[in-house]
């Protein structure tokens, strides 16, 4: 402009001995806001390997794999940061509160995606008649914890109420061939169940 | 008068049906035959407002909903035509209403409605070589995406 | 016959300069645009079928993405779309942070708009300066909602995230700030001798060619149309609180531009509003939702840039069953076609960026010659000759 008005000429000097908005990072290190929403994280004990987080994300960024080796079950789910919206749809979801929850780490750029993925582990309860996958093993005890004296209609739940005040040695529940009546009160899928619902006493349904 | 009155006393006989959800949503559904005519009067006669046409898809039939804003009462009256078969045809609005023509090219590509009459159907969203007959809006076309692998 | 050789100039696709993809053909005869097409679609995402697949709460995350500068408005929009299928109002909490969130969006976007417009007009300081202030309001949305884009604020039947009390005096402080610095901006743009001459007549729109269209937002308001989603068919806080629309009468791109700035005092006002309405109270800020019925369902938010109208449709499932989006930048596009036929080269960089295409939505423009349909300028060369032609009136040599 050939004339600059005073207010400009004013904001011109403002601008000129103020400091500068742009910081130096990386040199510097930035504080992020107090509610910024960053990469989330799983806590080691309060997660219970429910999955919420992982129906409820919008881009499927969290995998929950169900890995069965040698009669043993395992549940991993995993985070993904380059697909994840940062949205904070899983800490919303997560039925203990605070399983997985957005921190206000930024700096996630990588190599390899190996490095800033966030995974956690839970031991499975499989279905000792069939193998399949009850759920996860923490995750029925915190429904027992949460149903007090109505976890004793579910037969799982027993199991994993009676599994823990009593040395469980492991070997009482045996199964002979198709399922019977009987196999109503044992460590069952839900599938397996519904069989011996409709079965009596002598494996007739 | 209300704008319900006020569009029956317009669109009288050609009306096959009014839905009013709300004072200020209006959906009325008319036959192809009368859609040039409703449409002229919606927006010359009433000078309604074009917003937006949408095309859906309903399994076997088709339908396209024309929305007009009705500004001064604060609604939006959607003008429903039903369409039968597979390969519809409906007239082009594109002599009443000259905005119409992107969304016309939009639900051609995607939805494979035909439009009679409009100066230039052809791609607008999709690239120019996208294979004939391949509606990505219709519901047969849907396929569940797979999470690609790293 | 003389020899009138028809020239296209090609603006995009693909271009450092321009955020978008886009694509305009402009045919000119010499220095005169006559015709213009618009070729898009190089953004296209299929954001509709996506829709389809998520769940009803995902959505949001779906729409917040279509934009990054008016993220706010597609999940008010189809917020108000379900809220409307399911005949329901959200609390008057949830209603006050909504408007405190689609008006912050407003200013910062106008104040985008305004930086831009600078720069193609060649005026980098504005550019700088606009850009720097909007860093206070982006900075705010951080530590009200945790980002500085993309706030996750909305869900069907209220908001996600309340404001705490002591969230507000720093955000009355950002606001009391912001308005000094927008009166420096307005009156630089009104009182500037070359803007003037720059920008009054350049690209008018009569209200034949708003109606032919169906043109909204600022654009339309510039050129006296009245119309505002948020007057007209008032939801959220805005019928809760005083403010008014901004209309003006000549429909150029000066208007537009004292449209919008006038537009962010008036959101400066609604914010502040709002604010003394939640201040000090408690409230709910959920309706909770736990199922869509079958039904369908409009829904519309005036965003920055205008109207952005949502239509759902629900079969009682989990998902939409359709899901029409339409931003208002699907309509002002368009209006290139009146506004530059007749105009010349220099200035159809100006008259681009008056309209505010939030390029999300559309395209860049090219320029080819018609006889020979060899490409003839880029979209560099027209901001260069923008540039150019606001040197010349400077200089005095253009009255």
């Amino acid at each position: 402009m050939k004339k600059p008005k005073i207010r400009e000429l004013c904001e011109a000097l403002r601008s000129f001995f103020s400091r500068p908005f742009t910081t130096t990072f990386p040199l510097t290190a930035h504080e992020p806001a107090k509610k910024f929403r960053g990469k989330p994280e799983y806590n080691e004990d309060t997660c219970v390997g429910c999955g919420a987080c992982f129906q409820v994300c919008p881009s499927k960024a969290i995998d929950m794999v169900d890995e069965i080796k040698d009669g043993l079950g395992r549940r991993i789910l995993i985070h993904h940061p380059k697909d994840c919206l940062f949205c904070g749809e899983c800490e919303r979801n997560c039925i203990t509160g605070d399983g997985i929850k957005l921190s206000r780490i930024f700096d996630i750029a990588y190599f390899d995606e190996k490095d800033v993925q966030d995974r956690i582990e839970h031991e499975l309860l499989l279905c000792k008649h069939c193998g399949q996958v009850i759920g996860a093993v923490k995750h029925l005890t915190w429904i027992r914890k949460k149903l007090g004296n109505l976890a004793f209609s579910q037969p799982v739940l027993i199991s994993r109420f009676t599994g823990e005040i009593r040395l469980a040695t492991g070997a009482e529940e045996s199964f002979s061939g198709e399922t019977d009546r009987t196999d109503i009160l044992k460590t069952v899928c839900p599938g397996c169940r519904r069989l011996a619902f409709i079965s009596d006493e002598g494996g007739e349904r | 008068m209300k704008l319900a009155d006020s569009l029956k006393e317009k669109l009288g006989e050609r009306i096959r049906e009014i839905n009013i959800h709300n004072e200020r949503r209006i959906y009325l559904t008319v036959d192809v035959k009368d859609l040039l005519e409703c449409a002229g009067i919606l927006f010359r006669e009433m000078d309604g407002r074009y917003i937006v046409a949408s095309g859906a898809d309903n399994s076997g039939s088709f339908e396209i909903l024309y929305h007009f804003g009705f500004d001064r009462q604060g609604s939006v009256v959607s003008l429903r035509v039903l369409l039968a078969g597979k390969d519809p045809e409906v007239p082009s609005l594109s002599a009443v209403i000259p905005g119409i023509t992107y969304i016309e090219r939009e639900m051609w590509e995607l939805l494979g409605i035909r439009f009679t009459g409009h100066p230039g159907l052809r791609h607008f969203l999709l690239r120019e070589d996208w294979p004939q007959g391949n509606y990505p809006l219709r519901k047969e076309g849907a396929t569940e995406g797979e999470k690609s692998e790293e | 016959m003389k020899n009138k050789k028809r020239v296209i100039i090609p603006i995009g696709p693909y271009h450092p300069l321009l955020e978008e993809p886009e694509f305009f053909s402009l045919y000119c005869d010499g220095e005169t645009v006559v015709d213009v097409e618009w070729e898009a679609g190089y953004n296209h995402r299929a954001i509709e079928k996506l829709s389809e697949s998520k769940h009803w709460d995902q959505v949001t995350f779906l729409v917040e993405r279509i934009c990054g500068i008016c993220s706010t408005s597609h999940p008010f929009a189809y917020c108000n779309a379900v809220e409307d299928i399911l005949g329901i109002t959200v609390p008057e909490r949830a209603k006050y942070i909504r408007s405190i969130i689609g008006e912050m969006e407003r200013i910062h976007s106008h104040l985008l708009w305004v930086g831009l417009a600078g720069h193609f007009l060649g005026y980098n300081t504005v550019f700088m300066w606009a850009w720097k202030y909007r860093e206070t309001i982006l900075d705010m949305f951080e530590m009200i909602t945790g980002n500085r884009n993309h706030y996750a604020m909305f869900r069907i039947g209220g908001v996600r995230r309340d404001i705490e009390d002591g969230d507000i005096p720093s955000l009355r402080k950002v606001l009391g700030e912001m308005e000094g610095k927008l009166e420096m901006l307005t009156r630089a743009v009104l009182d500037d001798p070359v803007l003037a001459v720059r920008l009054k007549g350049v690209g008018v729109l009569t209200r034949r060619d708003i109606k032919d269209f169906g043109a909204v937002g600022p654009v339309a308001r510039a050129s006296g149309v009245d119309f505002d989603v948020r007057k007209d068919d008032p939801y959220a806080a805005y019928p809760l609180v005083k403010w008014k629309v901004i209309t003006t009468g000549n429909g150029d791109v000066f208007d537009k531009a004292v449209v919008r700035l006038l537009e962010t005092f008036e959101s400066v006002s609604i914010i502040r509003q709002c604010l003394d309405a939640i201040e000090g109270k408690k409230g709910e800020i959920e309706n909770q939702v736990r199922e869509v019925p079958a039904g369908q369902g409009i829904g519309r938010h005036e965003a920055p840039r205008g109207e952005c109208f949502h239509y759902v449709r629900s079969d009682g499932a989990n998902s939409p069953v359709r899901h029409k989006i339409r931003a208002p930048s699907y309509v002002n596009i368009p209006t290139f076609k009146a506004s530059c036929t007749g105009q010349t080269i220099s200035d159809v960089a100006i008259i681009l960026a008056g309209v505010d295409p939030c390029y999300c939505c559309t395209e860049r423009v090219a320029v080819y010659d018609a006889g020979n349909k060899k490409k003839l300028y880029g979209f560099p060369e027209l901001v260069e000759m923008s540039r150019k032609k606001t040197e010349r009136i400077i200089k005095g040599e253009m009255k």
